[in-house]
């Protein structure tokens, strides 16, 4: 540190790069304020001291059923990419995937696929099956959409220019389609991932023995309010540390990928 | 797919690099068939540097798509090196106006493209990209990326991603359309004298009467859809191309021609009572 910049402009500086740690802060004070002073019972909205309170007496099982619930947003994510990529290639290549499966993907949309988390727990019963299924529904469809706008979204004359060299199906694809369309395909990752949390505790709402879901219920049952907001708290915290590791997977990917940093470069690296 | 390269032709040594004959086009359109381009004959002798001149939608560039067989066409033949035209042909190199350099490879990378595709050595290759860079002016920039640079540097880059497998025939789609008209000319004037001493054939489409006369041994004039060929006009300047040519009565002579063509062909009008 130098000591040019006079100390108000520092102080202004610190302000504005801990902006968002400090509006936390004041919610966060406002609302112990609130509950403390206005008088409202703790069942209906605890303060955040209660909230902290539950959750320290209650890390261990929080950090066992936040476990399950995470393993189960990353294998229906997993299993997103896994289908939506091959299926979104498909869809760009074959006649019939695209003008025959990609409407009916895209009306299928309108199914409520939460609707359908009762039903796979009827076929498939408490495992984690049904939920990991109920994440991947819901999270596949952005993956499958972005990966094929940016599959097909390469300008013609690029096109052209590779057929002119000779380029085979799978040069076009691996050296430009695919790179092209990384960008696009992160997007959806980020839209996927944050979908894939929801439906997972969807699942293990309808019916299980663990996860996140199941625990807040059970806290829910016992007028247990504090603990809910911890599982809440909970399952915020883990949507944004998978947020933002897709974030990280982007950077990773920009080093390699001129594209992705360029959309990174002006998108804000982990989205907004 | 059908695309296998050719190299090995005997036969072609003698034939010219570019023969059109009674090629026509015509696209079947929402407003109905589309007549873009209507019997045109034109040949292009090895080493030529030719250019094609017409107001926009003239089929200039559907001609060139037809040549380099990335489009069928409706009617005629056309022969590469003395080999019907029936697919993309591979033994060519071709610019378009813009520059399609892919935005996550550097500029070497983005040349070496072409090689990679193609299946060549790449070492080898890589010492061409590199020497051609340098002529171009980038030899300080082969490891940077497209979006690094400026519009004209990137079409340089394009203009040697075209030459470094050493094709005979370039094909350019007004090349130079995207630049402002400072570096157009500089663009031009380079690569004239690169495709000169590599010794390429050029079939060069533009919009601009003088750019055209500027670079050219012949120019075809082109008229308004359905694109015929009107005149071809052979350019009598030297060989070798200077700035100063541009002052030459006999350059005036011929672009004065070329835009009294396009005057009796209604493309320029003359403002009246002014």
């Amino acid at each position: 540190m130098n000591s040019s910049p006079p100390r108000a402009a520092a102080l202004v500086d610190l302000v504005d790069r801990f902006a968002v740690v400090l509006t936390l802060a004041a919610v966060v004070a406002a609302w112990e304020l609130a509950v403390d002073l206005g008088g409202i019972p703790r069942f209906v909205l605890p303060a955040p001291s209660d909230i902290w309170a539950s959750s320290v007496a209650h890390a261990g099982s929080l950090a066992a059923h936040s476990w399950v619930t995470l393993l189960e947003t990353l294998a229906g994510f997993g299993v997103s990419v896994a289908i939506g990529i091959p299926l979104a290639v498909l869809i760009v290549y074959s006649r019939f995937f695209d003008r025959v499966l990609y409407p009916i993907l895209v009306a299928s949309q309108a199914v409520p696929k939460v609707a359908l988390a009762p039903i796979l727990l009827v076929a498939l019963g408490y495992s984690i099956l049904p939920k990991i299924i109920v994440a991947f529904l819901i999270a596949f469809f952005p993956v499958v959409v972005n990966t094929v706008t940016g599959l097909a979204s390469v300008d013609r004359d690029t096109l052209n220019l590779m057929r002119s060299m000779g380029a085979s199906k799978v040069d076009v694809f691996l050296k430009v389609r695919f790179p092209h369309a990384v960008p696009s395909m992160i997007a959806g990752f980020k839209v996927a991932i944050a979908l894939a949390v929801v439906g997972a505790v969807v699942g293990e709402f309808v019916g299980s023995r663990s996860g996140l879901g199941y625990y807040l219920l059970l806290a829910t049952g016992n007028f247990d309010t504090p603990l809910v907001f911890a599982c809440v708290v909970c399952l915020t915290l883990m949507g944004i540390v998978l947020f933002y590791s897709v974030g990280l997977l982007e950077l990773a990917l920009a080093r390699w990928n001129r594209t992705a940093r360029r959309a990174a470069e002006t998108a804000g690296a982990f989205g907004s | 797919m059908t695309e296998v390269l050719r190299r090995t032709d005997p036969a072609g040594a003698a034939a010219p690099a570019v023969a059109v004959r009674g090629v026509s086009k015509r696209f079947a359109s929402r407003q109905g068939d589309v007549h873009a381009v209507d019997d045109v004959s034109l040949t292009l002798a090895r080493g030529e540097f030719v250019s094609i001149v017409g107001p926009s939608g003239c089929g200039k560039s559907t001609l060139l798509n037809m040549i380099a067989g990335l489009m069928p066409v409706s009617g005629g033949a056309i022969e590469i090196a003395g080999r019907p035209v029936t697919g993309p042909v591979h033994e060519l190199g071709i610019v378009f106006q813009q520059h399609l350099l892919l935005a996550w490879r550097t500029i070497l990378n983005n040349v070496m493209l072409q090689i990679e595709v193609r299946r060549l050595d790449r070492t080898r290759y890589a010492e061409r990209a590199k020497s051609l860079l340098g002529r171009v002016g980038l030899g300080d920039f082969v490891d940077r990326f497209p979006d690094e640079l400026s519009g004209g540097m990137n079409q340089r880059a394009a203009i040697v991603r075209a030459l470094i497998h050493d094709p005979e025939l370039i094909l350019m789609d007004e090349p130079f359309g995207a630049l402002d008209a400072i570096t157009r000319d500089q663009m031009g004037l380079d690569f004239h004298e690169l495709s000169r001493q590599e010794g390429k054939t050029v079939l060069f489409i533009t919009h601009s009467i003088s750019e055209a006369v500027f670079l050219s041994n012949r120019v075809v004039v082109m008229s308004p859809r359905p694109g015929r060929i009107e005149e071809v006009v052979a350019v009598e300047l030297p060989r070798e191309r200077h700035f100063a040519i541009r002052d030459e009565p006999e350059f005036a002579r011929h672009t004065r021609h070329i835009r009294q063509l396009f005057e009796r062909m209604g493309v320029l009008k003359e403002r009246r009572g002014a």
